[in-house]
């Protein structure tokens, strides 16, 4: 007879204690000893243990001894805990029947939280709710429980309370996923259909999905096929997650494991993706699969044109495990040969970023990320434009631009600094929900060019820390638009330019050529620096021209000294980018950046 | 016989000059332990460096040489006669500030000490200028020096500063033109220029000075380029200007990449394309006057940070087949700069007053 099966989920917000509980769970069940232990050991890029969050998940295979006397198998699928991630965190979800929605006792319920619950009710998932950190000093343990009364409409006796870090509660915790949580449907003797939740790529072996099995079984010898791309591959290895992945004979309904078969391409079989079997295919795929769309763009370049191969391995190889990423080649007139590649929000690129540098020890240069704008002409033609350079010239009938819903959580003490921070950035007021007494729910219609920059650490500080944020994407509006060009002794450079409210121009224009007229190094001519919306100058800044420009003593000693001073120019001016006759360094290109903080500020 | 550069450094000044940032100390209670230090340096060296080498050019410079006695300048020059063979036509020079050599038997005695070029730091002979630079003669003083020197010294080098702040074309005019009546066989002018940690930088950074501005520094060097040259000097180098045939054969050493041996704290030698130095350490020094740290290897590209601050300029001949080919590459799309005559790179005078913005590209 089958081991029964408990499949579930934690949501969770970042830092309300999801790995730590993980740990524990894996600790208390025996899964692992106290010496293979380290803190969050399910986490396994660098990245996220030093910023103590999870980007990709990893599921976990717990055996677990119930009071009932009888073994449970406990797949404990790990989410990411960040509204870039949010369509992994569905199929995460839909491969679950239940999910524990763990909340802070001191921070209560955020916007993450709320529709991450949200998903989990509509994928019909069993919700145990437990409060964390319920030994802190800090701790509001009625005032969470009251949120997640309203929020599920629970009876107080269903909520847990547990310390993840000391243990406290755990063990009730176990026995409730045994009791609550119900047991996957067996049908093993129908088409096989297997949700992919997430994939990974092994340098041996290939992508690697990682699938819920809804029904039927998948064995080694098989030929699989995707809904989605139709492609077939032979299974050759099947098996479930121990701390290492572990073969087995076969993956059968209510089973969570991986599948080896010589898969070229993470991209091959995407997360959300429906397999079957060739043999015996079933009729219709798994519901809820989407194409991940890029929210945000941005251009990638190496600092050195030669490494622009390197560079483009580096992308491909990232690739393979990140199937959010997008990239296409790119060329700019000052940056060269680069890369346009779109991305799920900030805190992907931001990890991207990161790892391009760290993994692939990159140097690179990256252009300001904008959102995708709809530019319409008047002959009604529809151009996208994901950067600025895209931008048609004339005859522009209007421009759209995304906008999103998005849902602040806030204590009522901060209502007023997020109705300021929301109007800055062009909000639209829609509704507000008191959660409890103390906490506040407000939505808003957002342009999500406001919200990529710097709208997340802005609502923190604002907020000082306690205000969360969630948003979706809704659709698009017009809005007054402009390109506005930076134009170096003349000619504008693509890099520089940027989307931006009318409204916004002139004052980003002026901040802008300051900036630059500091940062470009005097050449033997004046540079002259604009700013210009169409053929409009908004603002002009000089560069003086270098005249002279020599050592008056050069002896003996000072020749090294000199020489060094000379190497270290050098260096310089090889991380320049050069427009036209102009030699432009690299922190010009993150002027952009700078300024559109100081406008807000 | 291999030619070789002899430096001395003498670092006492009574005061530092607000602009220098060449070692120096003032505690002149120290200068007989010094001397002796340096006898000893000379001792030291001269085991690896006398045999095979001719000394074409002995250069005492400072610091203030001419602190030193008669006496102590003579123990020094002695132990160098002694050890090492000397060049008969040997240039040898100390560079003198006016105030402390002014007089008649203090100019001869120097020339019997056996000198036959003296460097005199007159700088400029407007007192307020001297004043704002910090140094302690007048023009006076300067003046006088000059005619008791031309008595003694037919070979003469004097130190100028231009674009002082406040210094107008004019008055570098008039500067020039009194110093011309001592017909000088060597001028070196330099554009003053303002280094980290000194106090005049420190003057600047409070507001208290304002340095002179780029088109001014511009118009003074074209000015002393074209006027020395109507006068009958050749500009040979950046900041120095010579008669025909009195070209500084010590600094050419350094410029021309040939063998030099420096004595004393903060100074460098260079010998078979390695770097040697003391540190500016002037305790340490006179502890252990001895050997001399090896810095590092000569590279190339310091074959051509200085060669292109010469007329001649660079011998392509020496570079490495690559490098001489980058150089001239460079050349060739930068005629304004730089222009080629036979084997040799050299800058035109637009060349010269952007040397610094050209380095970074052929190194």
């Amino acid at each position: 007879m089958k081991i029964p099966i408990r499949n579930f989920s934690i949501i969770a917000h970042i830092d309300h204690g999801k790995s730590t509980l993980a740990d524990r769970l894996l600790e208390m069940t025996g899964t692992l000893s106290k010496l293979q232990m380290k803190e969050q050991v399910l986490d396994d890029m660098d990245l996220e243990r030093e910023r103590g969050i999870t980007i990709k998940s990893h599921p976990i295979r717990l055996q677990y001894k119930a009071r009932d006397g009888h073994n449970y198998i406990l797949n404990l699928i790990d989410t990411p805990g960040h509204v870039d991630f949010s369509y992994e965190v569905s199929r995460s979800l839909a491969a679950c029947e239940g999910a524990l929605l763990l909340v802070d006792a001191s921070q209560g319920i955020e916007a993450q939280t709320i529709s991450n619950t949200f998903l989990a009710l509509e994928n019909n998932l069993e919700i145990i709710p437990v409060i964390n950190k319920v030994d802190l000093p800090g701790a509001q343990v009625d005032a969470a429980k009251e949120q997640i009364i309203d929020l599920l409409g629970c009876d107080e006796s269903d909520i847990l309370l547990t310390s993840a870090k000391t243990g406290l509660g755990v063990d009730e915790l176990l026995e409730a996923i045994v009791r609550r949580i119900p047991a996957p449907r067996i049908q093993d003797d129908v088409p096989a259909r297997a949700l992919i939740f997430d994939s990974v790529f092994d340098s041996y072996r290939g992508a690697i999905p990682y699938v819920r099995v809804m029904e039927g079984e998948l064995r080694p010898g098989k030929k699989l096929r995707s809904f989605a791309t139709r492609n077939e591959y032979e299974i050759t290895e099947v098996g479930h997650f121990h701390l290492k992945r572990v073969r087995s004979d076969v993956l059968s309904s209510g089973d969570v494991g991986y599948i080896v078969a010589q898969i070229k391409n993470i991209k091959d079989l995407r997360v959300g993706d429906t397999i079957t079997t060739v043999d015996n295919p079933a009729k219709a795929p798994l519901s809820g699969y989407k194409e991940m769309k890029s929210m945000v763009f941005s251009g990638i370049y190496p600092v050195i044109n030669d490494d622009y191969d390197e560079l483009r391995q580096a992308l491909e190889k990232l690739q393979l495990n990140d199937a959010a990423l997008h990239f296409e080649p790119e060329t700019s007139d000052a940056l060269g040969f680069g890369f346009r590649c779109g991305f799920l929000g900030m805190l992907h690129l931001e990890i991207v970023q990161e790892r391009l540098e760290r993994e692939f020890g990159q140097s690179i240069v990256s252009t300001v990320p904008n959102v995708e704008f709809h530019a319409f002409l008047r002959n009604g033609e529809m151009t996208r434009v994901d950067t600025p350079a895209k931008m048609p010239q004339g005859d522009i009938d209007r421009i759209e631009e995304p906008y999103v819903r998005a849902e602040i959580i806030s204590p009522v003490e901060f209502i007023g600094a997020m109705m300021k921070l929301t109007q800055e950035k062009r909000g639209i007021y829609r509704n507000t929900h008191y959660l409890d007494k103390n906490k506040v729910q407000l939505m808003y219609e957002i342009p999500l060019s406001e919200i990529v920059f710097d709208f997340y650490d802005r609502l923190k500080t604002v907020s000082r820390g306690y205000a969360s944020l969630d948003y979706e994407f809704t659709g698009y509006r017009p809005a007054e638009l402009v390109k506005l060009d930076i134009l170096i002794n003349g000619e504008p450079v693509d890099a520089l330019s940027l989307i931006t409210h009318r409204d916004d121009a002139a004052y980003q224009g002026r901040e802008l050529v300051v900036k630059l007229r500091s940062l470009i190094p005097r050449h033997q001519f004046e540079v002259p620096i604009q700013a210009a919306v169409g053929a409009k100058i908004l603002a002009r800044e000089n560069v003086k021209a270098l005249r002279k420009n020599v050592t008056a003593k050069c002896y003996g000693g000072d020749i090294t000294r000199k020489r060094k001073l000379l190497e270290r120019q050098k260096e310089g001016k090889k991380r320049m980018k050069q427009v036209g006759a102009v030699q432009v360094p690299q922190e010009a290109f993150f002027a952009v950046l700078q300024i559109d903080k100081t406008k807000k500020n | 016989m291999k030619a070789l550069a002899l430096y001395i450094h003498i670092p006492f000044c009574r005061r530092k000059c607000g602009y220098c940032d060449f070692y120096s100390v003032c505690s002149e209670k120290q200068i007989p332990a010094y001397c002796e230090a340096v006898c000893q340096s000379l001792e030291y060296q001269s085991g690896t460096w006398a045999a095979k080498h001719e000394i074409r050019s002995i250069y005492f410079g400072g610091g203030t040489p001419n602190l030193l006695s008669a006496k102590q300048l003579s123990d020094i020059l002695g132990t160098i006669r002694s050890r090492f063979i000397l060049a008969k036509d040997i240039e040898s020079t100390i560079e003198i500030n006016p105030e402390f050599s002014h007089s008649r038997a203090a100019l001869q005695e120097l020339r019997d000490l056996g000198f036959n070029r003296l460097s005199i730091g007159i700088q400029s002979l407007k007192n307020s200028d001297l004043r704002l630079l910090g140094r302690l003669h007048s023009s006076r003083t300067a003046i006088s020096c000059l005619k008791q020197a031309r008595k003694y010294f037919d070979n003469i080098s004097t130190d100028l500063i231009y674009a002082i702040p406040g210094q107008s074309l004019a008055s570098l005019k008039s500067n020039v033109n009194r110093l011309l009546r001592f017909t000088p066989e060597h001028i070196s002018a330099y554009n003053l220029s303002c280094e980290e940690g000194t106090p005049l930088a420190g003057s600047v950074a409070a507001g208290r000075v304002r340095l002179a501005d780029e088109e001014t520094e511009r118009e003074q060097f074209l000015f002393l380029h074209e006027y020395l040259q109507h006068k009958g000097y050749e500009h040979y180098e950046i900041s120095n200007y010579a008669r025909p045939g009195f070209h500084s054969r010590h600094n050419s050493a350094y410029w021309q990449n040939q063998h030099y041996l420096g004595i004393g704290p903060s100074a460098h030698s260079m010998l078979y394309n390695t770097r040697y130095h003391y540190s500016a350490d002037l305790k340490a020094y006179l502890e252990k006057p001895g050997p001399f740290h090896q810095s590092e290897p000569a590279l190339e590209s310091e074959k051509i940070i200085t060669a292109l601050r010469t007329s001649i300029g660079l011998d392509l001949k020496q570079l490495k087949a690559e490098t001489s080919f980058n150089v001239l590459e460079y050349a060739k799309n930068h005629p304004d700069w730089l222009l080629q005559k036979d084997s040799r790179i050299y800058c035109t005078l637009e060349g010269w007053l952007m040397l610094d913005s050209i380095l970074p590209d052929l190194i």
